[in-house]
């Protein structure tokens, strides 16, 4: 009896052991893993990562409503300290207080025109409408790397004006026009969908808790650490790019799912159109 | 510069015996060859120097990208032969690590090596292909498969072509030296059909012509901390080594034929 042979496969091994005896199949890397660098040191070991808390899933005070007396803008908004999320506005999308940490996330939530404006819960003594201050220039920390030859086309209608979900949807279509997006999703710092074409709950939790963790380790460094590029692989041909947007509604977060990594100075253009696009809410 | 892991799935198969005796066989041949270490147990060390439990080597490299490379460096009494022991790494002793972990600080080891103007660095690495020798064979350029001839090594050839070929994913340059057969017993019929079988069961080109005998001349050396092939009787396995070297070159040369 043949004492190798008769406890193994013999043609299985055979097989195994030619293919490794071959040439790889050369791989065609048509798109640079542009999240991972040559400084990419792996991935932590589990064990030896603490939980991450979900920032946003903390006890919120309710708070009082208050008339808008004074305009909602000021420059000081972007003069908050590096890597906070807190919002220096009230978010244009107001929820009723049964919203709060629902574990179901709303598919789609509309919004008037109207609320961009006003505080949802009525003024109890209206004050005379004021003209808004021209506002100073935004100072916008701009990403550090040039932006490639090839931008983003121009919208041909300006993204900055007209009701805020209408120039999302613009936003949302300069992404499939130009970038070949499938679709999009933006929520806001806390948790409260504000555009989704998506319909994925679970799309949605992964791109926060994702933001959570560059937002969480970006402040415990004090800054020194990124907030990366991330995306995650979610199907043979589908990559959702998280893309966190500091905004004076604090961080908006944006989930774009692409056929393809679609790169850092991309990313970096996409967060920029979107931070026009949400920026310019009181033109 | 070349790296090469020398590993297996199994333990006690002469990983250890290899790198050492192969690592002096490309020196004596005049390459500027590093032997590293990567084994927690610290074979290497331990064969070849005294102060081995104290020096600090690979896993101190692995700990703290910015130590210096040279601090590390074992000079031996061929010039062109320098080892770096696996270091005092109790953090990846007790815990194993996992894969990918340190892959990043291998790679910048050997870009290290690499920039000391090392032709070649051998690196013995512990049993199994995980934790941190996986890390290795996915920054590597080669590898080298001892094999025990015996039974229940050849046994163990498909969860070891297995492994291999998860690393090729990870690593698609990784070339597969071939398999040598350890430990051969010529007075043993058992061990004698063992390579035959291996032969017959592996393609040509991935058993090396040469197999390293068992000789109690081994053991003699790893008492002395010297390579065998420096032993006044040593000229036999020096022989063997010195065809193993050559065989080797051959395959980096022209690879897959």
């Amino acid at each position: 009896m043949d004492p190798v042979q008769s406890w193994l496969d013999a043609n299985e091994v055979r097989r195994m052991a030619e293919s490794l005896m071959e040439p790889p199949a050369k791989v065609d890397v048509s798109t640079i893993d542009a999240g991972y660098g040559e400084n990419f040191e792996g991935f932590a070991d589990a064990s030896q990562t603490e939980p991450i808390q979900d920032v946003w899933s903390q006890p919120i005070e309710p708070q009082i409503p208050t008339p808008p007396v004074a305009p909602m803008f000021s420059p000081e908004v972007h003069t908050e300290p590096s890597g906070s999320i807190a919002p220096t506005h009230k978010s244009p999308f107001q929820v009723s207080a049964d919203q709060w940490h629902t574990s179901k996330v709303p598919v789609t939530r509309q919004v008037r025109p109207a609320e961009e404006v006003q505080p949802s819960v009525p003024s109890p003594a209206p004050t005379p409408p004021q003209a808004p201050p021209a506002p100073d220039p935004v100072v916008f920390e701009k990403s550090s790397f040039d932006l490639p030859e090839e931008t983003l086309n121009e919208p041909e209608v300006d993204i900055a004006r007209g009701p805020f979900l209408t120039r999302l949807q613009r936003f949302s279509a300069i992404l499939r026009r130009d970038l070949n997006a499938r679709s999009m999703f933006l929520i806001d710092n806390e948790g409260q969908v504000l555009l989704d074409e998506v319909g994925n709950p679970k799309l949605i939790q992964v791109a926060r808790t994702l933001a959570n963790a560059s937002y969480r380790a970006h402040r415990q460094s004090s800054g020194s650490a990124a907030v990366g590029n991330l995306h995650v692989k979610i199907g043979a041909s589908a990559t959702l790019e998280v893309i966190p947007v500091q905004s004076r509604y604090g961080l908006l977060i944006l989930g774009v799912i692409f056929p393809s990594p679609i790169g850092v100075e991309r990313v970096g253009q996409v967060a920029d159109l979107l931070y026009t696009t949400v920026e310019s809410t009181l033109k | 510069m070349i790296t090469i892991a020398v590993s297996s799935q199994k333990g006690g198969v002469g990983k250890t015996t290899v790198s050492i005796n192969l690592a002096h066989a490309f020196a004596r041949r005049g390459k500027r060859t590093l032997l590293v270490d990567t084994d927690p147990q610290g074979s290497v060390g331990l064969s070849l120097t005294r102060q081995s439990r104290t020096l600090r080597g690979f896993y101190d490299a692995i700990a703290d990208s910015n130590f210096p490379l040279q601090q590390l460096i074992v000079p031996t009494r061929l010039e062109t032969l320098s080892l770096v022991p696996a270091g005092q790494c109790s953090d990846y002793e007790l815990g194993g690590g996992a894969m990918g972990v340190s892959l990043h600080r291998v790679r910048m080891f050997f870009q290290m090596a690499a920039s000391q103007g090392y032709d070649i660095c051998i690196i013995d690495t512990a049993a199994g292909l995980f934790g941190v020798t996986a890390d290795v064979l996915s920054a590597c350029d080669a590898v080298f498969v001892p094999q025990q001839a015996e039974p229940l090594g050849v046994r163990s050839v498909p969860k070891m072509l297995e492994a291999l070929t998860r690393m090729r994913v990870v690593n698609p340059r990784l070339n597969v030296l071939g398999v040598v057969m350890t430990m051969v017993q010529n007075r043993l019929a058992e061990s004698l059909e063992s390579v035959q079988a291996l032969r017959n069961l592996l393609p040509p080109n991935m058993v090396m012509r040469n197999v390293v005998p068992r000789d109690d001349l081994f053991i003699r050396a790893s008492a002395k901390g010297l390579p065998v092939g420096v032993m006044e009787e040593g000229a036999g396995v020096l022989a063997v080594f010195d065809s193993l070297r050559a065989e080797i070159e051959a395959r980096l040369e022209a690879p897959y034929e």
